[in-house]
Formats: structure tokens, sequence, C-alpha cells
């Protein structure tokens, strides 16, 4: 059995989707959105590593290793608001950061 | 053969996983699941012989982004079992979101089929938006008022609501609007036909028998792509700095370490040497 382009690509997609889902569903709490906002990078760099694979060409995997230079930098600094939210009012769940009334 | 079953335990153990990390009840549940779907998508990446991503992919988010995340779980005390089970207790946020799932899949797929049937049965020359073939495009115009009389009556409601919306703050609107409609007629005439292949491979990579995957990844990281490097390890530094800034707390009832106090003392403007009198003290 041979594997090919499209088995990698409807793993990223799948694993793209799980990290849509669970950012639309798992609204109790920032820190799921934030996870799955990971998975879903994590399934966009599937996809460009076997692109790039397919291609011979490099820059795909470059593309990921930025992309997970400014994933960590999000993790980071995300994790840093909802400290800090926390720290102010107690709670890190979705429906009491309206403050904004956005 | 026992590559294809690597891929498969590999990705369904991925997929699991990462559904775990949604569904989980604790968080440092999900947390834990996290770090198992890297653990997996790092076999997946060695398995595209991509092996410094996988083990970059490791030590940053193993090592460092999935183990931020289960600090500031446990330090931020949530309340280990405040979300619902799946889909019982919500039934209705779960269906919500299946739905727009679904409605995503279905809008990405006919973004992709139109693209992709689009541009080969438009134009025949990809590159020229003057060959379009008429009678392709009357069978497309036939078939979108075919599914304009298909589209229920509320969702035309909803989006006269939406245009009335839209006239309150139409300035902002009509200038993101201009600006996709540019990019997109830019990408219409840029775009090239992918038999030409040779043209957009920017750095080809030799076969694994002559070079390894890090000396090749650092022979173009460290000379095409030298700038956007430096930007990346910028984009950490204000990460760090943003991160320290965010989160540090001055406390003033508190003695703490003050260094450049601590260097201006000098025994000249500390010490003072006094004459003492012989039995009377100071």
């Amino acid at each position: 059995m041979q594997i090919g382009l499209q088995h990698y690509l409807v793993l990223s997609s799948a694993l793209f989707f799980i990290g849509i889902f669970g950012i639309l569903w798992g609204r109790k709490s920032v820190l799921n959105i934030l996870m799955s906002l990971e998975l879903t990078l994590l399934a966009t760099n599937i996809n460009l590593v076997a692109f790039s694979m397919y291609w011979k060409d490099l820059i795909g995997q470059i593309f990921t290793l930025f992309i997970l230079t400014v994933a960590a930098a999000e993790a980071a600094i995300g994790l840093a608001i909802l400290v800090v939210f926390n720290r102010n009012r107690g709670s890190i769940e979705v429906e009491d950061i309206s403050h904004m009334r956005g | 053969m026992i590559v294809a079953l690597t891929f498969y335990i590999f990705s369904f153990l991925l997929l699991g996983s990462a559904a775990m990390v949604v569904f989980a009840r604790n968080t440092v549940h999900s947390v834990l699941y996290l770090i198992f779907s890297f653990f997996n998508a790092a076999g997946i990446f060695i398995l595209l012989q991509a092996e410094f991503i996988a083990m970059i992919l490791i030590i940053v988010y193993v090592g460092a982004v999935a183990v931020l995340f289960l600090f500031v779980v446990m330090m931020l005390d949530i309340d280990p079992f405040q979300k619902p089970l799946f889909f019982l207790r919500n039934f209705v946020n779960f269906t919500k979101s299946l739905a727009s799932v679904t409605g995503f899949i279905v809008l990405y797929v006919m973004l992709f089929l139109t693209i992709i049937l689009g541009f080969n049965y438009f134009f025949d020359d990809y590159s020229d938006l003057t060959k379009i073939k008429w009678e392709h495009l009357s069978l497309l115009i036939f078939t979108g008022v075919l599914v304009a009389f298909l589209i229920p009556r509320r969702v035309y409601r909803w989006l006269a609501g939406e245009l009335i919306n839209l006239r309150q703050n139409v300035s902002a609107s009509v200038v993101i609007g201009i600006l996709m409609l540019t990019e997109l007629i830019l990408v219409a005439f840029t775009f090239k036909s992918i038999d030409s292949r040779n043209d957009f491979i920017t750095s080809p990579t030799l076969h694994v028998s002559k070079i390894t995957n890090t000396k090749a990844l650092g022979m173009v990281l460290y000379t095409d792509y030298l700038y956007l490097f430096q930007v990346a390890g910028l984009i950490l530094l204000v990460a760090m700095i943003g991160a320290i800034v965010l989160t540090y707390r001055y406390k003033h009832d508190i003695k703490r370490q003050d260094i450049a106090t601590q260097l201006k003392r000098t025994a000249k403007n500390t010490i003072e040497l006094k004459k003492v009198s012989l039995k009377k003290g100071i």
C-alpha cells in the first residue's frame, strides 16, 4: 500500500477541522480555545511539510519553522494575557469576557 | 506496507488524541493529550523525512509550549469538571458547532472546486483572462440562478438585514470590499498552471542519500531566508518581553534588591571616621 500526498492532506484537513470544532465548541474557557488553535497550526504544518516533500522543495519546511516560531510566541502572549485576566477578574470563562461589549 | 502501517497508527493516534484535546473534561488531561498529539505529529514528520522539523516539534512544543500550558492550567486553579461530558449536557451548542464545521467543510470544498474547475474550464491559457469560454460561463450562470431559487427565503431576509447594517457603516466595508476584490483580481491574473512546476520550486532538495535534512535546511535558511530568520528571532524577543511585562507585578511592601544602588555604594560615602575623645563617647 502506497502512502501518497492525499493521505497526508486528508489527515491534515481532518486535524484542522477538529481544531476549528474545538474553537467553536470548547467555548467554556479560553485555554481550550488556545489549545485548539495549536491543533489547527499543527495541521497547517503537516500540510506544508507534505507538499514540501511532494514537490521536493524545502521552502515548505522553512515556512513550517516560521509558523512554529509564531505559534510559540502566540501561546506565550496568550497565556500571559490569560494569567493577567484571571488575576484581575478571577475567571477565564469566555462568557465573562464581555467588557468591551464586542 | 510497514510505512503504511506506521502512517495509519500515527495518524489514528494523532486524530484520536486531538479529539480528546477538545472533548476531555479535565483541562490537565487536555494538555496531556495535546502533548501526545504533538508526539504523533513528530512521527508523521519523520515519515515524511523531515527529521529536523520533527525534533524541533518535540523540543519546542512538548518541551516549552505544552509545559507552559500545563503550568498555567495548574496555576489558574480551574474547576476540572466545568466542561460538559461530550454532547449530552450541551446538545444545542454541540449541534450548532457541528453545523458550523459542516458548513465550513462544504464552503472549503466548494471554493476548491470553483477555483480548480473554474480555471480549468474557462481559461485555456491559465494566465490569460480574455480567453473565456462563453458556453461554460452561461452554464455557470444557469446553475447560479437555479441555486438562487433553491435558497430559502429566510436567507434572503437575513442578507437584506445584513445589507441594511452594511449601509450604516458603509465606508469601512467598502474599503475592505474593494481591497479584497483587488486581491482576487490580482490572484486571478497571476495564476499559473501547475504544469510548469519547475518555475516555482525555489529551493530544490537533494535526495536523502546525498544530504541530511538538517544540513539542507540550514543551507537554505541561513542564506536565502536570513532576514526572515532574524525577524523570527525578533518576534520571539517581543513575545518574551511582552509576556514578562504583562505578568510582572510590582509590590511596594516587600524589600527587593536594587542593583544600581548597591553598585553606587562605596566606602567613601558610607563609612565615616570620627574622632572619639577619651571618656566622653560620641
